[in-house]
């Protein structure tokens, strides 16, 4: 299951490092003068809700829910297409997650803790439970691809990686998401965008 | 106008998917999650609270859970229980019976050579057919003990407990 989102996620990445000059001089080279729709802005911060709409990487699995926040730095106004209006920035943030886990045959768990109790006994006081519930800190590093569809309206494509840890685990898994922007004034857009491992909604301050 | 009905319907959308996240499966409150066969069993709790955890035939088993849980154990060596809060717990036909678990607390302990009990105030602990039930109570409780060898109950207030009649000891008052 993994093995395939890698592969996609690697390509897609090395993809999209790979064409920007290429890109970027074919743009130059017919001097399109396709700006117009694309805000003024080098930051945009960005508070989230996030969603895990599926199995994370590493031990948890179930759905999750928490907040986060994300910096995206623009790097290039000009994309990979010459022809449309794209851009290019760098993405970074931090997302908490709870995961509720998913149960049905994995509830049963290994004993973690013990605490001595009345008469000899060793009662167990922690169950570490395969799928059970578990808290997720996601740290993403992604390109993010903008496309400025109208005044308005844009959509952006993020390949990347996240860094995740959990409890005594940790990992780099990779990532994707599609989504969009409704921008309500210059500085201020809605954002959502969905993918794996997480889904966001939130609002963009364009800087 | 229209883009803006758009982009709310996407938002909606988007929220909808984040408030809709859930588990799905077994070890869920008020649903039974039942463990047996084999050598060890662990049972937690899902949703913290609530839950209906069964254990049986196994050599050890432990179950953990938050507030309002009901923990049911026989046929095991060695049964364990921590809980929170009003749980109903029933351990049987086992060679060991341990439990900590919080106020209001129902512990029943039948065919068995060793019950060891620590409870939180407002609980009752029955021992029946017990070779060494001990309990250890915060607070008052009520300790019956039928058909049992030794039964020692310390109330960890540093007070005595006291009889009241019918087999019953307690501490606090009857």
């Amino acid at each position: 299951m993994l093995a395939p989102r890698w592969i996609l996620g690697a390509a897609l990445l090395a993809g999209m490092l790979a064409i920007p000059g290429v890109a970027h001089a074919q743009y130059r080279a017919h001097g399109y003068s396709q700006y117009r729709q694309q805000p003024a802005y080098t930051l945009e911060l960005e508070p989230h809700l996030v969603a895990g709409l599926g199995n994370p990487p590493g031990p948890g699995s179930g759905q999750g829910g928490g907040a986060g926040v994300r910096g995206s730095i623009v790097v290039s106004r000009d994309g990979f297409i010459p022809t449309a209006n794209d851009s290019l920035a760098i993405g970074f943030g931090i997302d908490a997650l709870h995961y509720r886990g998913a149960y049905g045959a994995d509830y049963f768990g290994t004993c973690v803790a013990r605490t001595p109790g009345p008469a000899g006994t060793l009662v167990c006081t922690e169950v570490d439970t395969p799928g059970g519930p578990r808290n997720y800190l996601f740290v993403p590093l992604v390109l993010q691809w903008n496309f400025w569809l109208t005044d308005r309206w844009s959509v952006l494509v993020e390949p990347g990686l996240d860094l995740y840890f959990t409890a005594d685990h940790g990992g780099v898994a990779p990532s994707l998401d599609i989504g969009g922007r409704f921008q309500l004034n210059n500085v201020v857009s809605l954002i959502f965008r969905l993918g794996w491992p997480t889904a966001t909604v939130g609002i963009s301050f364009l800087l | 106008m229209t883009s803006f009905r758009l982009g709310l319907l996407l938002v909606a959308l988007a929220a909808l998917a984040v408030a809709s996240c859930h588990g799905d499966g077994g070890c869920r409150r008020g649903e039974a999650c039942d463990c047996f066969d084999g050598n060890e069993c662990y049972l937690g709790c899902g949703d913290g609270d609530g839950c209906d955890q069964s254990c049986h035939n196994v050599n050890t088993c432990g179950a953990v859970c938050g507030n309002g849980c009901t923990h049911t154990c026989h046929d095991t060596t060695t049964c364990t229980t921590d809980c929170g809060n009003d749980c109903q717990i029933d351990c049987h036909t086992n060679n060991t019976c341990g439990a900590i678990c919080g106020a209001r607390c129902d512990y029943a302990c039948s065919n068995v050579t060793t019950c060891g009990v620590r409870v939180g105030p407002g609980s009752i602990v029955t021992c029946t057919q017990v070779n060494n039930c001990t309990v250890e109570c915060h607070g008052d409780c009520q300790v019956q003990c039928s058909g049992v060898g030794s039964c020692n109950v310390t109330c960890l207030d540093g007070t005595l407990p006291i009889t009241c009649g019918g087999d019953v000891l307690a501490c606090g008052s009857c």
